[in-house]
């Protein structure tokens, strides 16, 4: 199996060229009720971009991206996914859902279930492969994310850290184009961060999409290609990370930052 | 750096037990008399009543009536034989569960039980001299055969499945006479009835799923219909909807009140009672089931009902198995109250027993005796059902986090 | 797709219905309720043809015709020939009477045992927890037969030999009865009084709440009210006392011989029956005949017992006894053994002449059974007893006979002392008089203030006076009782468990005593744990009232199933009753939204 360190293995072998436009958002409103979470976003990430997402919480940050797979319904404006217009089509929903990963701030693995089982789970259900074929594709991600040797325990057995990064591997094994991450290490103890970033990081170099809400502003300046700031509901500044950390145009943004770093 | 030394040797030995259990201060002293005097009492007068003054052949007379009422002596092999079918099967689970497991916490109590009669039976019945003792062989070869092939175990959902058939063709009958003659439904009664309701609870379990994820849904009209079911049947007593079902069932199925026999009305009340208290208990499983569980499932492109059956639900009902085993608990002992629509199970003999000629002539009647030997066999099913809840309890407690 | 393409536009044709969520669930419900309305629409099709063949009644007429149901327990008046409605309604109140009195007997069981299970006395410890699990495993079907069958109809003395327990309480086969304040005509002087004081106490209630609010103290408000309260209403009481007479127009009547007689008050002719009025009776001279009796009760043979009505020895100036006909009774040998003077005695011989009844004298050794059969009469002297009329009016005495020459003539035979009879009184010279046939009494009206303490006792064969609880009802109250005692242990015990061990350190620390921390601390966040299951407990109660048929009590279901055999309006008596119960469920259940919604405010 490939070692982790060396060259980077493509996550897909059908990986498309760079460049082009993956995820594309127009005029994307929604409201909780009365309260209006998103306010007119148009945003757009290309394939093999990593875009990170920032800003103070209650900023609709998380409700941006889980519109993208539509665990949350938009009322307004357009989302497309890899060419698919994302609206109440059955069909759509669940192309998108297999299309992109999610991994989420509670980690969310079934605890019923074994490592493997979690990972196997969708592919042979969703990508109908066979159960060979599932866990050997399992092996190597559990590998790629540094614990191939928990296979048979229960999420009940592992660390915090060893969670998260099970739960990207649960999600790199269905072969999405796009990861969304949903504040991956809030719930981490701070010694095992890192090694859920270094995951990330690695994962990035491959050439993975990905869009990042996070708070880690060190993995913001080091991976991201684009940072994007947020707040009520709004992207208020979208630029790259020397543009953003250096000399941020907006006094929001500005004032954000003088707290946080 | 200090080494770790042994604790000080703590006090122990039974002197130190009383002390710290029964006289640890003047109150706890005079309250270790008062109880003791109630406790004396209570035995001696419950142990004058058992060794002397109780008049127990009249019970141990109509043993054959409280196990199965008017079933045909001749055909007792059959019932005895779907029990000892029964047992093997749990025998195969226990065996391959290992000594330590839940089923074999159900599954030897019983045995034990069968054992017990088993020895009386070759003693004192004739009749089923081989039989009883048949039916526990039947439940230790199972047990063999589980610890020795675990395997087997993966078929035994077709065992029970066959079990069911093959038990309900036992009971009935095939023909009319021989050795497999058919016995009227009505003639069902005693233990074996009380054990047929029972099963009640087995197509309660699907019925209360699908109420309970009804009751969760989007949709109001299923929502409300789900809610309106369960809240109207649990608002009103069993005893009620067995009056109800008796009454009513005929009439709503359009069918002659003779080919419904009172089992069969007895049966959809309890089944139906059941599954609204099963979809009470499914649904706080259900919402101890955390959200982000149906949405990563969901993000990983599972369908809704992907979502529910493989992940959300055995969820939901690993957390809910001590609260469904005590709604078990509850149905057998509501077994009890199917007399109200003219059937006679376990309990309702004890009437009929109560008031045969032979009881009359005992001075004061015999119904202590009667009722107390009835309170202590459903005691001890109940009772041990409670146990293994409470052990169920703990493992689940102890295997997540 | 074309890569370098920009791909907005890719899918924006539009989406086949059953394609789209939303359509989809729309669907979903509408094929749902139209399988609903078929489905329930052939049930009911069913139904009303199956009852036309049948000729049922399928609407509510029948409600308003009479009943023809006898119905012992009540808590409103009823006939026989009262409607189906009122006896349903009888039926419903005495649901509600079995349901109170167990809810409030069970939370004090319950607590009790639940705080006993965790004590940590061994001893205690074990026996609550051997009374929890035997109880709450045991079905309450025979649990009510048992309180039924087995203790309570057995009960060892039967309605003709009550045990007289301290209080007033009498307690027989036939039920439990005790002392009870009932209201009186005079209860209108009290009613002033009772307003003024609920208006006082809301005064005061009010009054102390701003006075506490302006100086900005903390202190309790109840205090306040409930005494106003009771001051204004025990001076209005007291008062309803002072100056008390007879009204003019109010006349007892009575009928020695009959043991009966009537309150009322005449008013030009015509009589109303007055309730709860409280009268004396004076007997000079009366004898009573009973028969004694060999009699078969629970485990042991009663032989040759004779039974006269309960009575004190007070209530007359001397009893005597002696055997109706004496001569006979002299040639047997037969004496009299009181086992409790002056109403219950065995007829026994006196075989080995030690003067005393010894063990096998009370059997015939002729026919091996007691002496049964043998008349006794009982002839008292100056008896009286102060009575209170019930509801209707009635008092019942029991059916004295003049002490005619019969008695008297048996009682000069039988006069000479007998060594060996327990009571002295049984050996006075009775001096005899003959006079008037009928016997006469001498009655007076008591005066009365609002309230009029009713005693209980038994004049002939059944309670009279005071409050009476049958048997049924006492057998049904203590298995439901018991029962759901066992259910709310275990809560109580989960909920005293379930606060936290920092609460109970927390107390310790701030210097609370052990009692102090758990009565203070541990038992008031407990009750909010315990209180939304108890309630649910509390619901389950009420609808186990509904095995009341097997304890012979009629309550609600009952009835309803004896209406509906009358009438076999099968469908009406059970949307009426799944309506009742309905309304009983929703009652609980606003309750416990409210406790939970007080809970929660509390917690904020």
């Amino acid at each position: 199996m490939s070692d982790a360190a060396s060259a980077p293995a493509p996550i897909r072998a059908d990986a498309p060229p760079t460049g082009q436009r993956i995820i594309e958002i127009e005029g994307l409103n929604k409201w909780y009720g009365e309260f209006h979470v998103l306010r007119d976003i148009n945003l757009s990430v290309n394939r093999g971009e990593v875009v990170v997402v920032i800003g103070p919480s209650g900023s609709g940050k998380s409700t941006l991206i889980r519109c993208i797979n539509r665990l949350e319904e938009h009322q307004q404006g357009k989302i497309v996914v890899d060419g698919v217009e994302l609206t109440d089509d059955v069909r759509a929903i669940d192309q998108i859902r297999r299309e992109t990963g999610m991994v989420f701030q509670s980690f969310n693995l079934f605890p019923h279930l074994t490592v493997l089982d979690n990972i196997t789970l969708a592919p042979t259900r969703v990508r109908r492969w066979k159960k060979s074929k599932a866990e050997e594709r399992a092996r190597f991600f559990l590998e790629k994310v540094g614990i191939p040797e928990q296979a048979h325990k229960y999420p009940g057995q592992l660390s915090g850290g060893q969670q998260q990064r099970v739960a990207i591997a649960r999600s790199l094994t269905m072969e999405p184009k796009v990861m969304l991450f949903d504040e991956p290490t809030s719930a981490l103890d701070p010694e095992v961060i890192g090694e859920v970033l270094q995951v990330m990081v690695n994962l990035a170099k491959e050439g993975m999409t990905m869009v990042v809400v996070t708070h880690e502003m060190g993995f913001a300046r080091e991976v991201g290609d684009r940072v994007v700031f947020m707040d009520a509901g709004q992207i208020v500044e979208v630029g790259s990370p020397e543009h953003f950390f250096t000399n941020p145009k907006e006094a929001r943004t500005r004032s954000f930052l003088s707290k946080i770093l | 750096m200090i080494q770790p030394r042994p604790a000080p040797v703590k006090a122990h030995g039974f002197r130190f037990w009383l002390r710290k259990n029964l006289f640890n201060g003047p109150f706890n002293t005079v309250l270790t008399f008062v109880a003791a005097v109630v406790v004396a009492w209570s035995l001696y007068n419950l142990a004058t009543f058992i060794f002397v003054e109780g008049s127990w052949g009249q019970v141990w007379r109509n043993m054959r009536l409280f196990g199965v009422y008017r079933y045909p002596p001749e055909y007792l092999w059959r019932p005895l034989l779907a029990l000892g079918i029964m047992l093997g099967l749990m025998g195969v689970m226990a065996g391959a569960g290992g000594r330590k497991s839940i089923v074999a916490g159900a599954f030897l109590p019983i045995q034990g039980f069968v054992a017990v009669v088993s020895v009386v039976a070759i003693l004192f019945w004739p009749s089923v001299r081989f039989l009883w003792p048949g039916a526990l062989a039947l439940g230790f070869l199972g047990y063999f055969i589980g610890s020795r092939w675990p395997r087997s175990i993966k078929y035994l959902p077709w065992g029970w499945g066959v079990w069911l058939v093959v038990g309900y063709l036992l009971l009935s009958g095939l023909t009319t006479g021989g050795t497999l003659g058919k016995v009227p439904v009505r003639d069902w009664g005693g233990f074996l009835l009380t054990l047929i309701l029972f099963t009640g609870i087995i197509p309660s379990f699907p019925i209360g799923i699908a109420l309970a994820l009804g009751r969760n849904s989007k949709l109001p009209a299923i929502k409300y219909f789900c809610i309106g079911f369960i809240e109207v049947v649990r608002g009103a007593p069993l005893i009620m909807w067995l009056f109800i079902a008796s009454l009513l069932l005929p009439l709503i199925l359009n069918v002659d009140a003779n080919s419904l026999p009172a089992i069969m009305r007895a049966y959809v009340a309890i089944t139906l009672f059941s599954a609204a208290y099963m979809a009470e208990n499914v649904r706080g499983g259900l919402q101890a089931v955390p959200r982000g569980q149906g949405e990563a499932a969901r993000a990983l492109g599972l369908s809704a009902w992907q979502t529910t059956l493989l992940i959300v639900l055995p969820q939901a009902l690993r957390a809910v198995i001590p609260a469904i085993v005590g709604q078990a608990i509850g149905l057998f002992k509501d077994t009890s109250l199917v007399f109200i629509v003219g059937l006679v199970d376990f309990f309702k003999v004890g009437d009929i027993v109560s008031v045969q000629p032979e009881a009359l002539l005992v001075t004061g009647g015999v119904k202590l005796e009667v009722f107390l030997f009835i309170a202590v066999i459903y005691f001890f099913f109940a009772y041990r059902m409670s146990i293994a809840s409470r052990q169920l309890e703990k493992r689940l407690g102890v295997g997540e986090r | 797709m074309q890569p370098g393409k920009p791909n907005v536009s890719a899918s924006t044709a539009v989406v086949p219905f059953w394609r789209n969520v939303k359509i989809i669930g729309v669907i979903a419900q509408f094929v749902f309720v139209i399988a609903l309305v078929a489905g329930v629409g052939i049930l009911v099709n069913n139904v009303v043809t199956a009852l036309a063949k049948a000729n049922l009644p399928a609407d509510f007429s029948f409600l308003g015709k009479p009943a023809g149901i006898p119905i012992a327990e009540r808590a409103i008046p009823y006939q026989v020939t009262d409607t189906y409605a009122r006896a349903l309604l009888i039926g419903f109140l005495n649901t509600l009477k079995v349901a109170i009195v167990g809810v409030v007997l069970a939370t004090v069981i319950g607590v009790l045992m639940g705080v006993m299970r965790l004590s940590s006395n061994w001893l205690v410890r074990t026996m609550a927890s051997v009374y929890v699990e035997v109880l709450r495993n045991i079905p309450l079907a025979v649990q009510i037969v048992f309180w039924y069958s087995a203790v309570l109809l057995p009960f060892p003395p039967r309605i003709s030999d009550p045990i007289a327990l301290p209080g007033g309480l009498i307690m027989s086969n036939v039920g439990l009865a005790f002392p009870f304040l009932y209201p009186t005509y005079r209860f209108a002087v009290w009613v002033p009084y009772l307003v003024a004081a609920a208006v006082l106490a809301g005064v005061a209630w009010w009054w102390r709440r701003r006075t506490l609010a302006k100086a900005d103290r903390v202190g309790s408000v109840w205090p306040f009210p409930v005494v106003t309260f009771l001051v204004v209403a025990g001076m209005g009481l007291g008062l309803s006392y002072v100056g008390r007479s007879v009204p003019s127009d109010l006349t007892f009547t009575f009928e020695a011989d009959r043991g009966r007689g009537t309150t009322a008050f005449v008013v030009d002719g015509k009589s109303r029956p007055a309730a709860f009025v409280p009268v004396t009776i004076e007997i000079e001279k009366a004898s009573l005949t009973v028969s004694s009796q060999n009699l078969v009760e629970s485990r042991q043979d009663v032989r040759g017992s004779v039974r006269f009505p309960l009575m004190r020895e007070n209530e007359a100036d001397a009893f005597e006894f002696a055997f109706a006909d004496a001569e006979a009774a002299e040639e047997r040998g037969l004496q009299l053994s009181f086992d409790k003077y002056p109403s219950v005695a065995t007829i026994y011989v006196d075989r080995n002449g030690n003067g005393r009844f010894d063990a096998g004298e009370d059997v015939d050794p002729a026919t091996n059974r007691g002496y049964g059969g043998v008349d006794v009469v009982m002839t008292v002297t100056n008896f009286r007893r102060t009575l209170v009329s019930d509801r209707d009016g009635q008092v019942r005495t029991p059916t004295f006979k003049h002490a005619d020459d019969v008695a008297a003539a048996a009682v000069e035979e039988s006069a000479a002392p007998r060594a060996g009879t327990r009571f002295s009184a049984f050996g006075q010279a009775a001096t005899a008089t003959v006079s008037e046939s009928a016997l006469s009494a001498k009655t007076a009206i008591q005066p009365v203030g609002a309230l009029v303490l009713s005693r209980a006792y038994v004049p002939v064969s059944n309670y009279e006076g005071g409050m009476r609880l049958t048997v049924n009802y006492l057998a049904l109250l203590l298995a439901l009782v018991v029962y759901t005692s066992a259910f709310i242990a275990e809560i109580v015990r989960g909920g005293i468990l379930a606060v936290p061990k920092g609460q109970r350190e927390a107390a310790r620390a701030i210097g609370l005593s052990g009692t102090q921390t758990f009565s203070l601390i541990i038992f008031p966040q407990a009750m909010r744990i315990v209180l939304p299951p108890m309630i649910s407990q509390y619901l389950n109660l009420t609808k186990n009232s509904s095995l009341a048929s097997l304890a012979g009590y009629a309550e609600l279901f009952v009835i309803a199933s004896v209406v509906s055999n009358q009438t076999g309006a099968a469908i009406p008596i059970a949307l009426l009753l799944i309506g009742s119960y309905l309304v009983i469920s929703l009652a609980f259940s606003l309750v416990l939204n409210q406790v939970n919604a007080r809970l929660a405010l509390v917690e904020r």
